[in-house]
């Protein structure tokens, strides 16, 4: 599992270290029944406070992503269904993010749908990247 | 006079239990008030940095937490015990990197000052203490006058862990460390925290530099604290809203919240307050200001304008 | 706090060794050992050198080594011995800063008086060698051991000037036992004056120049004026508790002595020296460490 921490991402830390254990599911890298890394591990890693860990791994598990077995560590449950319940909760997480960017820059929904659309075409073309480099 | 009275945010963190307290403390020197009735509450097991500029007392409340300095006024207890009349085992349990990078006593060799502070430790755990200096790369054959800034902050760090202290005050534990080091002794501390309940104490003006390990924050200035609370609180009170204003704006007449800084060109305000989100802004739009985005302050950033708010004011 | 190891507080014997430790460790950090061997060399020299005025006194004993423990220049390195080591022991030590010595757990001026003490067991320790030494090497060569011999006591200076007969006196004398402990009561009270300007005072070597220029001074004053007590007052410094029989680097000439060195005179001189420089370290090691 590859967790990129950003302390300019507008998220508290314990809620990066989630949404990198959902994308995981998501893309695969991690399945039911994968053992997660340890609290110690983990937060030596990142050079986070151990609490931090504690509170992602804590809430993960409320959600029902994770089981904490004692003595042996947090492993992913095995009845997770990332496409089920996942994926849609990682998608509106990245649309809530692009949305107050877009606010931010005084855009709006309408703008940045038309914007998607337009860019997901150019990438498909291959000028995807002129269109950035303009 | 106590903090309440000046602090911008909230400095009451409730009953404990508390590792470290101090009340109304205050050290003169000569005329200068190097703490100035200073209220300070380190709970059991946080992460707590000390921010404010150079001169703001953070030194000499460190040194006064750890016996080092006699305090002239209030209260003080470190572990549950005063550090003015029971400074042994206050120290005992206190794992201290000094402000002063230069390490004990010039003329012996590494590896003899940690045997010396071994024997003063009965604590002390050698086996940690050979893989902290193996990490950090350290050569007990070295003269300590030898070393250069960044090897000795690595030597006091290995002596304020070895003893595997429950209470780590750490002044400018980064300052001379290059970005591989500084980097190293995060995880370092990261695994000292996940292995034994410990409460730190960090002081610096560099907060970025050791954010992510930090779960409470003090703001010091002129020997007294702005706000003292845990980040989370800072993370969802402390807000920096920018919205866009019609000419000549002159803001709300009361907001229900504190306004920390103003900042912002003619027709695009950038406010810092401290209040509840939703309150604050439905107050600004009432005031005819168009909300265009709230976000949190990193902890670098939130004292920031925490301590610019108070020199303007 | 949880961990039932952390916060424990290391036994005092293991602070006393250690503190003997390092204090020895110091000592030779700072190249003592050479130096030592230097001043032993010069010493025996010097000490155990024939002395022509005792000839021409008649005490007979041509080329033999003579060692006479009460007189300089065993005395006067006894006390530089002393006056060096605490600039020694406190090598690296901040006094006025954070330094291992403040940040250890260990009560602030029990660990100051432990100090102090170690580096008072060493002064004794290299003394005695010192003295082993020097007596050896005169036993070695046939020499003997302390002085039996003739004085000549003034008992009026001007008489004495001017030929008065009477005006000086024979006394015989035999080195009495204390003159052997002299060179250690007078390198302790040495010893825990200098310690003394080592823990009260940022910069030691200037207060014991300063206060060496500024007793000069009044004396010189008190001259100049005539101001009596002033006077009176150094002159019971120098004969009743001090000076001359203390450190006998200062006392008058080998061969016309002004005053021989009495068993009481060199109690209460110890007694008075030891105690000023005993309450020195006690009142100044109790000073809190805060600037």
């Amino acid at each position: 599992m590859k967790i990129r921490l950003s302390h300019a991402d507008g998220r508290p830390l314990y809620v990066q270290i989630m949404d990198a254990v959902r994308s995981g599911l998501v893309r695969g890298s991690l399945r039911p029944e994968d053992p997660l890394p340890s609290v110690r591990d983990l937060s030596s890693s990142l050079r986070v406070n151990p609490r931090t860990v504690s509170q992602a791994y804590a809430a993960l598990e409320r959600d029902g992503v994770v089981q904490v077995r004692h003595g042996k560590g947090t492993f992913v449950a095995p009845g997770v269904r990332p496409d089920e319940k996942e994926r849609p909760r990682l998608a509106r997480e990245v649309a809530r993010r692009a949305l107050a960017d877009a606010s931010r820059h005084g855009l709006g929904l309408a703008d940045l749908m038309t914007a998607l659309r337009e860019v997901e075409g150019g990438s498909l073309h291959g000028d995807g990247s002129k269109e950035d480099g303009r | 006079m106590t903090d309440t009275a000046t602090a911008a945010l909230p400095i009451d963190l409730g009953n404990g239990p508390f590792a470290v307290t101090t009340r109304e403390l205050a050290r003169r020197f000569g005329s200068t008030r190097a703490l100035d009735g200073l209220d300070l509450q380190v709970p059991e097991g946080a992460v707590y940095v000390l921010v404010g500029p150079n001169g703001a007392g953070k030194s000499t409340l460190i040194r006064t937490l750890m016996g080092l300095v006699r305090y002239q006024d209030g209260a003080v207890s470190v572990l549950g015990r005063d550090p003015a009349d029971r400074g042994a085992e206050v120290r005992a349990g206190i794992g201290y990197v000094p402000e002063d990078y230069r390490v004990g006593y010039s003329w012996m060799t590494v590896g003899r000052l940690l045997e010396h502070q071994a024997v003063y430790h009965p604590s002390w755990d050698a086996e940690y203490a050979r893989e902290l200096r193996a990490r950090y790369g350290i050569d007990p054959g070295r003269k300590c006058h030898a070393l250069s800034k960044g090897q000795s902050r690595r030597v006091q760090l290995v002596t304020a862990l070895a003893h595997r202290p429950p209470l780590l005050l750490l002044d400018e534990p980064t300052d001379g460390l290059d970005h591989v080091v500084r980097d190293e002794t995060l995880s370092i501390l990261s695994e000292y925290l996940a292995d034994s309940p410990t409460t730190v104490v960090i002081s610096t003006h560099r907060v970025y530099e050791v954010e992510p390990l930090v779960d409470h924050v003090g703001v010091l200035s002129e020997g007294r604290l702005l706000g003292q609370l845990p980040r989370d609180d800072l993370y969802g009170g402390l807000l920096r809203y920018w919205a866009d204003v019609p000419e000549g704006w002159t803001g709300p007449g009361e907001l229900p919240g504190r306004v920390v800084r103003r900042s912002g060109a003619a027709r695009a305000i950038e406010w810092t307050v401290w209040g509840d989100r939703d309150a604050v802004t439905r107050g600004l739009s009432q005031a005819g200001a168009a909300v265009r985005e709230v976000a949190p302050l990193s902890v670098d950033e939130a004292a920031l304008a925490l301590l610019s708010g108070r020199e303007a004011t | 706090m949880t961990d039932s190891t952390a916060g424990r507080l290391p036994a005092m014997k293991t602070v006393w060794i250690e503190q003997l430790r390092v204090v020895g460790l110091a000592i030779r950090r700072a190249g003592a050992r050479p130096a030592l061997a230097r001043v032993l060399g010069a010493v025996a020299r010097i000490a155990g050198s024939r002395r022509p005025g005792r000839q021409a006194m008649g005490d007979g004993e041509g080329g033999q080594l003579v060692f006479d423990p009460g007189e300089p220049p065993w005395g006067f390195f006894a006390v530089l011995a002393a006056l060096l080591l605490p600039f020694v022991a406190w090598k690296g030590e901040r006094r006025f800063g954070d330094t291992p010595l403040w940040s250890m757990p260990v009560d602030h001026r029990r660990h100051t008086l432990l100090k102090v003490a170690a580096g008072w067991v060493w002064l004794l320790a290299i003394l005695s060698a010192a003295l082993v030494w020097v007596t050896l090497t005169v036993l070695a060569s046939g020499g003997t051991l302390g002085v039996d011999e003739v004085r000549l006591l003034v008992l009026d200076p001007a008489g004495a000037a001017a030929g008065t007969p009477g005006a000086m006196e024979s006394v015989n004398w035999t080195t009495p036992w204390w003159e052997w402990a002299l060179p250690f009561t007078s390198a302790t009270a040495a010893y825990l004056v200098a310690s003394t300007l080592m823990l009260a005072t940022r910069r030691p070597l200037f207060w014991a120049a300063g206060l060496w220029v500024a007793g000069g001074v009044v004396l010189g004053i008190a001259d100049f004026r005539d101001i009596d007590w002033i006077q009176r007052a150094s002159d019971f410094v120098a004969w009743y508790i001090g000076g001359d029989s203390f450190a006998w680097g200062m006392s008058g000439g080998q061969e016309v002595w002004t005053l021989l060195p009495t068993f009481k005179m060199w109690m209460a001189s110890s007694a008075f020296w030891i105690g000023l420089g005993l309450a020195g370290v006690l009142g100044a090691s109790s000073r809190a460490r805060n600037h």
